[in-house]
């Protein structure tokens, strides 16, 4: 799940630079209602530390500055490597349980 | 800035204070994480709701996500601790326990003289020399003992406190070893005299020795390897 976390920030990231807050609000409103910031912040700050992400200061009309973050060459890299991992692993696994007659069998 | 998100800050920030954060990191993130927060509330979600999560599960996950989960030096904060426990030992040492002597000796003398003991054209020196050093000695291990109780406290949350206590147990000693025979030299090159610049530099002598060894046993401890 972590690995997916990350994808999941990156894609959000890409779709449009944002702060970490914002970032986590648009995950939960695609899907992951699971999700909090909680959970995402340190995750963003590692992705940021391994170089995938670029963190800017922008003036807030609200308060102090505040931290913007964008994808990165690295980060765009790394996105496009994980998503086609990504699809490769669910195609696998979609292939096994077609071939075992779950897929069909349970699929509503 | 809202009670609950300046409570909630107060706590991360005092959590990663007491891990030994230095204050320019921890300060950019707190103002990083309390912006996000006041957001959150604006958007009508709780502090609690937003972070999904436990205040300190929280903040040991971003000290992480940061590497900040490391043995900090602390090098300032356990300098001013021992600082204290030197003061304090320093005090009561000159304040009570050599005064309190001088007159047990005084006293020690005067019984002797009252039994007829005849001490000789040298006084009772002689008789005094073991006890004065004794208590010297006593002084010197209280004065450890109070220096690197002082440091345990003064780290008691960093990492490594055993290893610096245990290094410091047998180079405080060392450097007093090496640094009051050198401040006694000192004071028998200028006659012993009582000018607060010779008197400074005979402490400066032994207090910058045991600074010295405190900071060889922080530095030795924090290159042993993590336990565990």
């Amino acid at each position: 799940m972590r690995g997916s976390l990350d994808l999941c920030v990156l894609a959000a990231v890409d779709q449009r630079p944002g702060h970490a807050y914002e970032l986590a609000s648009r995950l939960a409103d695609a899907g992951l209602g699971d999700v909090s910031y909680g959970t995402v912040y340190p995750l963003i700050t590692r992705l940021r530390r391994a170089g995938l992400l670029l963190e800017q200061q922008e003036p807030s009309p609200v308060g102090p500055p505040r931290k913007v973050f964008s994808l990165t060459d690295a980060g765009r890299a790394a996105l496009r490597d994980w998503l086609a991992q990504w699809r490769r692993s669910t195609s696998d696994v979609e292939s096994v349980l077609r071939a075992t007659g779950v897929w069909a069998a349970r699929t509503p | 800035m809202p009670a609950s998100v300046r409570s909630v800050v107060r706590d991360l920030d005092r959590h990663w204070r007491r891990q030994g954060v230095p204050r320019v990191l921890r300060s950019s993130v707190a103002d990083d994480v309390t912006a996000d927060l006041v957001a959150a509330q604006r958007s009508g979600r709780s502090v609690e709701v937003a972070l999904g999560m436990d205040v300190l599960q929280f903040a040991e996950q971003v000290a992480r996500a940061n590497g900040w989960s490391v043995p900090w030096p602390l090098y300032g904060r356990m300098l001013a601790s021992a600082a204290v426990g030197a003061a304090a030992a320093i005090v009561v040492g000159f304040a009570l326990v050599l005064p309190s002597t001088v007159l047990a000796l005084d006293g020690v003398g005067y019984v002797l003289r009252a039994l007829g003991v005849e001490f000789g054209p040298a006084g009772p020196g002689a008789w005094y020399a073991p006890l004065v050093y004794a208590v010297y000695v006593l002084f010197g291990v209280a004065f450890v003992v109070a220096v690197l109780g002082a440091v345990r406290r003064g780290l008691r949350y960093g990492r490594r406190v055993r290893e610096t206590l245990r290094a410091g147990t047998v180079l405080l000693p060392l450097s007093a070893a090496l640094s009051v025979p050198a401040a006694v030299a000192v004071a028998h090159l200028n006659h012993f005299s009582g000018a607060p610049l010779v008197v400074a530099s005979e402490f400066g002598l032994v207090l910058g020795a045991a600074a010295a060894a405190l900071v060889a046993a922080r530095s030795w401890a924090l290159r042993q390897p993590a336990e565990g």
